[in-house]
This record gives C-alpha cells, structure tokens and sequence, in this order.
C-alpha cells in the first residue's frame, strides 16, 4: 500500500504540469496498472526505488509522500537535474505515462 | 488423458495460419494463448486500454543494453496482428538470398514463395489506401521526399477498406474467426512453462498449473517467448542468441497547418531511398502518443495538447548488424534481454534521425523535435541539425522497435540454425517453430508478410510430408 501511495505522490506532481485538473485518480490507476504489468526485474528495482527516494527526499520529517504539492514538484526537477541513470528511468516512466493518461480523455479536464 | 494431434502456442499471425490449416485438414488441435480472448472491436486501437489489455507487460518491455530499447509484443487473441498498424511487405529478393546462402535454407525460389504471398494479399485485402483518406501527415513525408528528389511509396497494408468498421484484416477478423467456425479448441490466458517429451507424447505445462498433451507441438508464441519455451525445456542450440529487431528513432514536427485528425492512425508513406540500411516513415500521431512523445520536454506537453492538429510524429529505422540475447531466469516468466547497439547500428540511427529531420523541415517543419532525451533539442530549422546531432550521447537517444524476429533461425547450417528448413526444432521429434522466430535475418522492412507466407509454407509441408 505504501507503494501505491509513493506513486501517487509522483503522478499528481507530475500530472499538475499537465492538467489543472484536481483528480489525478485515473492515472494513479493506469500508472499502478502499469507498475504492475513490468517484467519482475523492473518491478522489483522500481519497488525499492519508490522507498528509497520517499526517504532519500525527506522535508524534515515528512516522505515524500506526504509533502506538499509544490514541494514534491520542486523535489522532483531538482532529482532529474541530478540526471542520474536509473532514477532517470523512473522519473521518464511516470512523466511518460501520466502524460499519456492525462491527454487520453482531455475531456476529463473538464472535471475538476 | 486426452492427445491431441497437435498443440499450437500462441495465436499471432503464426499461430492463427498454423492452427486454420491444420484444422482445415481436419486433425484434433488444441490453441493456447497467453492473453485473453479480445476482438479488434473490444478496445480502441492504440489506447490505453489497448495497452493494458492487449500488449506484453502493458506495452513496457525493454531490451536491456546502452541505451535501452522498449518494444511492443502483442498478448491477446491475434497477438501482433492486433496492435499493429497492418502494413504488408514482401521480402526483397536480396535478402531470400542471403538467407539461401549463409543459413543454408532450402526452397525459398521466387516462385514457390510467391504462391504463399499473394495468397495472402488475397485473403487479408492487402491495398493501398483509397486516395480521399490519405492524410494530410502522410502527404506531407511524399511532398518532403519530392522536394529532395528521394523515393517514397504509400505502403499497401491487409485492411479492406470497403468494409464500414473492422477494416483491419487481423487474425482474430480472418484466419482465427475461419478457425472458430470449424471448431477450433482453445484455451486462454495460460502462459507455458515447459514442454516435455515421454514416450513419444508431448507434454505442455503452463505457468497456472495446467497440462496439455499431443502429438506435435508448434511453437507460435512470438520471437521472445518461442525461445524461452525452449529453452525452459533444455532445447537451447542456436536458440535465443540472435534475437533482431529494428531500432527505430522517432522525431516530432510542428507545421503551419492542420495535418492531424481524430482518429488519422498510422499514416501509410514511407520514404525507401536509403533503404534496406535506414527507412523513414510515419508513426502513430494521436494526442496521447504525441504528448508521450514530447513529455521530456518540459514545457511543450501542454504545447501539444494545445497544436496537436499541426504536428505529427514520424520514424527512422534501420536494419541492424547487431542482435539480441535472451537470458531466462530460473522460475519466472519474464526473459532479461540483452541488447548492445554496435557504434556503428548508433551512427546509423543518427544519420537516419538527420535525414528525418531534413525531410521534414523540406515538407515544410516549423520546429523537429527529435526523441532525444534533453529538453533543450529543440530544432527550429534544417540549418541546426548538421551542428546539433553531430555529437549526441547515445545514453540520450531514446529507440523503440516494434518488430522482432529471429530468435530460432530456420536452414540447414547446424552452426547457426535451430531449426530444419521448414521449422522442426533440430533433434526433436515432432516438435516446430513457426512464428517470427524463424525469420533468419531482419528484412529492414515490417516483416509480418514474410512471417506469414514462412508460416503457411511450413504448416503445408508438414501436412503433406505427414500424410504423403
């Protein structure tokens, strides 16, 4: 569950770039789904990733799971500038796939 | 215990021809298919239910190496035949020879591989596209390859275009649904372990527990997981170690006008003026993949959401020298795949990627934006790409491929084959391979034709040399 959470934190982030939209719970879903559907070797360094950079990217006490928005974003583009190889990887998963779930239906963005 | 006759795994474009002519011939076959059983009309094509309904691993399957290359395999009723964009080519006469002379691959004249061919141009409507519906995207590739005096053709692809929906001639439309009707058995969603052989019966075993018994067993389950079958089964000579693919580079063009619709699908020109080596085309440009296209640039998402009717994406691909390995991994069902880009398959692809782009600011391109993965590689006129991708980092070049072929190579040369001419695993009894797997090289073009027409012949002449 706390995966689910860890990437939820990373697809509202990243889905706000996208959409004004509040309601980023269908690509929460697809990005899941997706998580899920990787080969076991990419799931299992996937996994580990999402914990350590919870930790790794810490506001005082708080994961990054439970920060703010903005704060997550900001945390965000400051770990892609670290251009780092395989947290490049995770990073381009979750862009590329909110991005891909955000424009399937724009019409949501009506939504709110 | 019930032994079928003949057991086929995996009903792609393989798997669907093999299975329709054995039970043509009315023998007791059993079809077992990984995904599930879905119709072209059950999903929207190339949407994200598409991806998570029909592909392998969601869509996100990589080949490991430097850089990484994802690829799509199909895993539902029809595998590739449903998730691709249908488009049909024969094998040139090139490279039959090659095949003939290194693979040692018997009976492959001109002649006798035309029948299968143009049986299927036949069946499967292969035909160009009606002049009113070629989009404005696809016009435009001819109109930049015009301009620079470089051949292009409208690639004729297996859809019949006077139908009023399903236009797409895939498997389960045509040779799965003829296989139904004279009562084909299939099972669904069972993915296979391993195969043993026991007194002269085959023994399939699947990942979910369940066994399956025959005679013979055809291997149809595409260019990853026939391998990996075999070799979970202790069957490994000259399997999996010449796994191919076409590396392909895509770049995305902003023009002045409107040249994407709702619903364009993939446009049908590809320009063959450098070709086999590199071929430039059109890819799938919705606003979905557009803005998959353009999410590592950061400010330019939104952008396409907001001019998606004036851009589309388009492709190089090359024909590689370099191939792939898959490693299985003890109990699990995923294969790694392993694949190192020569330096010169990576000086190919940007030479390629430069060609792309000067055919689009040709065709009159505002702004290319190559899939590189650095937000400022934005390129704004044919003038910057000789200086721009002189010197690129090939960790940044982000491929994609959507064919894979030649995992078991067919022929007679026990060095490099590991299969007969006519796909009988090598020392194994009533075992075969007829699916991609076979196809001994890449063609440098889409080669489902080929695999079809490869599939077809073999099915028959194990049917003839069986009865005869």
């Amino acid at each position: 569950m706390l995966i689910y959470h860890i990437f939820s934190a990373f697809v509202y982030a990243i889905g706000r770039q996208y959409s004004d939209k509040k309601n980023f719970n269908a690509e929460v879903d697809f990005v899941y789904r997706q998580y899920r559907n990787l080969p076991w070797y990419f799931r299992a360094v996937f996994a580990c990733l999402a914990l350590l950079l919870d930790l790794a990217l810490m506001k005082g006490l708080l994961p990054f799971h439970r920060q703010q928005l903005r704060e997550r974003l900001h945390r965000i583009k400051r770990l892609k500038r670290l251009n780092l190889g395989v947290t490049n990887d995770f990073l381009t998963f979750f862009n590329g796939l909110t991005a891909f779930s955000v424009y399937s239906d724009p019409s949501r963005d009506a939504d709110g | 215990m019930r032994v079928f006759q003949d057991i086929v795994v995996g009903s792609g474009p393989g798997g669907a021809i093999t299975s329709y002519f054995l039970k043509k011939a009315d023998r007791d076959v059993l079809l077992i298919e990984a995904g599930s059983r879905l119709f072209q009309q059950d999903t929207v094509a190339f949407s994200k239910d598409e991806m998570l309904r029909k592909y392998w691993n969601g869509g996100l399957t990589v080949a490991l190496g430097n850089p990484k290359i994802p690829f799509v395999l199909g895993k539902c009723f029809g595998g590739g035949s449903e998730i691709n964009a249908g488009i049909y080519h024969r094998a040139s006469p090139e490279v039959l020879e090659e095949w003939a002379r290194r693979f040692q691959l018997r009976d492959i004249d001109e002649a006798s591989l035309n029948e299968h061919y143009e049986y299927f141009e036949k069946e499967l409507t292969v035909s160009s596209m009606p002049d009113n519906l070629i989009p404005k995207a696809s016009r435009l590739l001819a109109e930049g390859a015009s301009k620079l005096n470089w051949k292009c053709f409208e690639v004729p692809r297996w859809f019949d275009y006077d139908k009023p929906e399903n236009q797409k001639q895939t498997m389960s439309e045509t040779f799965l649904s003829r296989s139904i009707e004279l009562d084909l058995e299939m099972v669904f969603e069972k993915t296979v372990r391993r195969l043993k052989q026991k007194n002269g019966i085959w023994h399939v075993v699947s990942f979910e527990g369940d066994s399956y018994h025959a005679e013979n067993i055809f291997l149809c389950a595409g260019a990853v997981q026939t391998p990996s079958i075999l070799m979970r089964s202790g069957i490994g000579r000259n399997v999996g170690r010449s796994l191919q693919l076409h590396p392909t580079i895509k770049a995305t063009a902003l023009f002045d006008d409107e040249i994407n619709t709702e619903g364009m699908g993939v446009p049908v020109h590809q320009v063959r003026e450098f070709s086999p080596a590199i071929s430039l085309g059109c890819s799938i440009s919705s606003l979905p993949y557009l803005s998959l296209a353009l999410s590592e640039f950061e400010n330019y998402t939104t952008f396409a959401r907001e001019n998606w009717k004036k851009m589309s994406t388009y492709y190089a691909m090359i024909r590689p020298e370099s191939c792939a390995r898959i490693i299985n991994i003890p109990f699990t069902r995923d294969p790694v795949i392993r694949y190192d880009l020569s330096d010169r398959d990576v000086a190919n692809l940007l030479s390629g990627l430069k060609k792309l782009c000067q055919l689009l600011f040709a065709a009159g391109a505002r702004k290319v934006f190559p899939s590189i993965l650095d937000e400022k590689f934005i390129l704004d006129s044919a003038d910057e790409i000789e200086s721009r991708l002189a010197n690129v980092d090939r960790k940044l070049i982000q491929l994609m491929s959507i064919h894979l072929f030649g995992s078991c190579p067919m022929g007679e040369n026990p060095a490099l084959c590991a299969t007969d001419s006519y796909g009988r695993v090598s020392g194994q009894h009533g075992l075969y391979v007829n699916d991609a797997s076979l196809l001994c090289t890449s063609l440098g073009l889409n080669p489902q034709g080929t695999l079809m027409c490869f599939a077809r012949r073999n099915v028959l002449h194990f049917l003839e040399t069986r009865n005869g």
